[in-house]
């Protein structure tokens, strides 16, 4: 296993109160895999990112659980050696590109500096590897690329150029955040396909964020979808997807404009996710779900459904071998 | 029966035509779509019509009466086109209240009209035909998520009892679970108060669900126009064509055996 993520629990505190951000999460990705995490505003879906590269706040507190990277504790690090691995063996992509890359320094040069620090090369063999990674993520005419600055690019252009530095060590994980959420279709298509081939081409697990269902099913071999700081169904996107067996994955993909006609309202969840000071002893889910029971107040089981297919709910029990 | 026609509407920004010769009309009643990418020449197009923007050249007629005059913007009835835009964080003035953000566009009506809705029971009706209720009239925006606040801004659209309403990415900030919500409420307000729509997206399943006929923008033309389901099921221009291959699927059960 590459990654593996056991029970991690994680509180914001503030002013207001202590939140319960993400509680008891477990997920593991495997060489070369591409798992996909989808939720809503507020899931625990970045927290998840964040805490693996060890970017939280202060003010965040991880109350329990264990990250295993390659065999290592990512908790039990040192800051410094979490800096070695950030950026050369965990890569990351962020939704918003221009965020990413330093505004006053032209593209080839701040690719070259991070290559430099990944493969201790001179600066000369730098900039040739830049221009390379350039061409790798498809950018014609990666010379004259390599000259110009963040702002003279289109923003699918930046999320290239953004891509090629996270992937120019390369990582053995890449983590992307909403990466292609800020795009248009058609360049979204474009950025996917290119994160395929540059994962197949060079064996890096990525775990994609997303809150777009049919993006994960474009693209992740496996799924983990989460409910405020829950995961709440887990397995393989094609199964995941088109036999979801948690009343939450099933509200999300019902509530989908897709294949409907306007005379036919779009189902609605009710009710507002609960405020995560107050954290519900059994089901996340249980204010909004229509399936309830008096069980799911108090405890929320696991289910197994196959091999594979994992599912918060007592429900998910009955129906379905 | 026509309420808008635009013809051979051009924007020039010093170097940029951002939108190029667009001809289309809208009719009474129906909800037409504008699809396409950034710069395609969507909100401009928008902004033209609300008064925004002057049109370089061309013509923008409501129900027969042209919307611009030498250069000055007439409204041929006050308050009978509103919009709602994409990111309510930025639409709604933080320091104002809910009752003040929703009763701001009733001062251009008559003294009349405006005390009978700016009336608490007038306005407690409003929000709870929106889905608030009237506990929230002297909030804040802050206090409120993302769909509560389009919600608000939806409200702050039909007070003035508007004939047409444009949509600029609605729901494009929104989760899919509330994007659903305000969809089906922008549905039923469009039934009861037989409102037209100019609905903006860049999201072909949206459009495809919303809309009755669909025109599809690129670089600032109008490179195609159909009925949505036809334009969905034979799109003959090759931008459109690559623009739906690029929508990313959920895929049935059949797919994954296949």
């Amino acid at each position: 296993m590459l990654l593996e993520i056991n029970d991690l629990s994680v509180s914001f505190s503030s002013i207001h109160g202590t939140f319960h951000v993400l509680d008891q999460v477990s997920m593991h990705i495997g060489p070369g895999e591409i798992i996909g995490v989808v939720g809503e505003s507020g899931s625990g879906k970045s927290v998840t990112a964040l805490t693996i590269l060890r970017l939280l706040q202060d003010n965040a507190s991880i109350d329990s659980g264990k990250i295993l990277f390659q065999n290592q504790s990512l908790l039990d690090l040192t800051e410094k050696e979490v800096q070695t691995l950030r950026g050369k063996k965990i890569g990351m992509v962020f939704q918003e590109p221009m965020t990413a890359l330093n505004p006053t320094m032209k593209i080839g040069r701040q690719l070259a500096n991070v290559i430099r620090k990944h493969r201790g090369v001179s600066k000369k063999e730098a900039a040739e590897l830049a221009v390379r990674a350039l061409e790798d993520v498809k950018i014609k005419d990666p010379e004259k690329v390599a000259q110009k600055y963040p702002f003279q690019l289109s923003g699918g252009m930046r999320q290239r150029v953004v891509i090629a530095l996270a992937m120019s060590a390369p990582p053995q994980l890449l983590i992307a955040d909403e990466p292609t959420t800020a795009l248009d279709v058609t360049v979204q298509s474009e950025i996917l396909k290119l994160m395929k081939e540059l994962s197949q081409k060079k064996g890096t697990s990525i775990m994609f964020i997303t809150h777009d269902l049919a993006v994960v099913s474009d693209f992740c071999d496996r799924v983990y979808v989460m409910y405020q700081g829950k995961i709440v169904e887990s397995g393989q996107t094609g199964e995941v997807l088109s036999q979801p067996q948690h009343p939450y994955t099933r509200a999300l993909i019902e509530s989908l404009p897709e294949g409907k006609k306007k005379d036919e309202p779009l189902k609605v969840l009710e009710g507002e996710p609960f405020n995560l000071a107050e954290r519900p002893a059994g089901c996340v889910f249980f204010e909004r779900c229509p399936l309830r029971a008096e069980r799911c107040r108090s405890t929320l089981p696991v289910v197994s459904k196959g091999k594979h297919h994992r599912v918060a709910c007592w429900e998910a029990d009955h129906d379905h071998v | 029966m026509t309420m808008f026609e635009m013809k051979d509407l051009v924007k020039q920004f010093d170097d940029v035509t951002a939108c190029d010769h667009v001809t289309f009309h809208i009719k009474k009643g129906e909800t037409y779509g504008l699809v396409g990418e950034s710069g395609s020449g969507k909100s401009t197009i928008a902004g033209m019509i609300i008064g925004l923007l002057e049109p370089t050249s061309g013509s923008i007629r409501m129900n027969g009466e042209s919307l611009w005059q030498n250069g000055n913007y007439k409204r041929n009835k006050d308050g009978a086109i509103q919009i709602v835009f994409q990111d309510p964080q930025s639409s709604l003035d933080p320091r104002m209240t809910v009752r003040q953000i929703i009763t701001e566009p009733l001062r251009v009506l008559p003294k009349a009209v405006r005390r009978e809705r700016s009336d608490d029971r007038y306005l407690a009706n409003l929000l709870k035909r929106v889905g608030l209720n009237e506990g929230h009239l002297d909030r804040h925006p802050h206090e409120f998520s993302g769909g509560q606040r389009q919600r608000i801004a939806i409200a702050r659209a039909v007070i003035t009892d508007p004939q047409f309403i444009i949509l600029d990415e609605p729901t494009s900030a929104l989760d899919v679970s509330v994007q659903a919500q305000i969809l089906n409420l922008l549905n039923s307000l469009q039934q009861e108060r037989q409102l037209t729509y100019l609905f903006i997206s860049h999201d072909m399943s949206v459009i495809r669900y919303m809309c009755d006929r669909v025109g599809v923008l690129y670089h600032g033309k109008m490179v195609e126009e159909d009925e949505t389901d036809s334009l969905f099921k034979a799109p003959r221009h090759e931008y459109t064509r690559k623009l739906l291959s690029s929508l990313p699927q959920l895929k049935s059960e059949e797919d994954q055996y296949v």
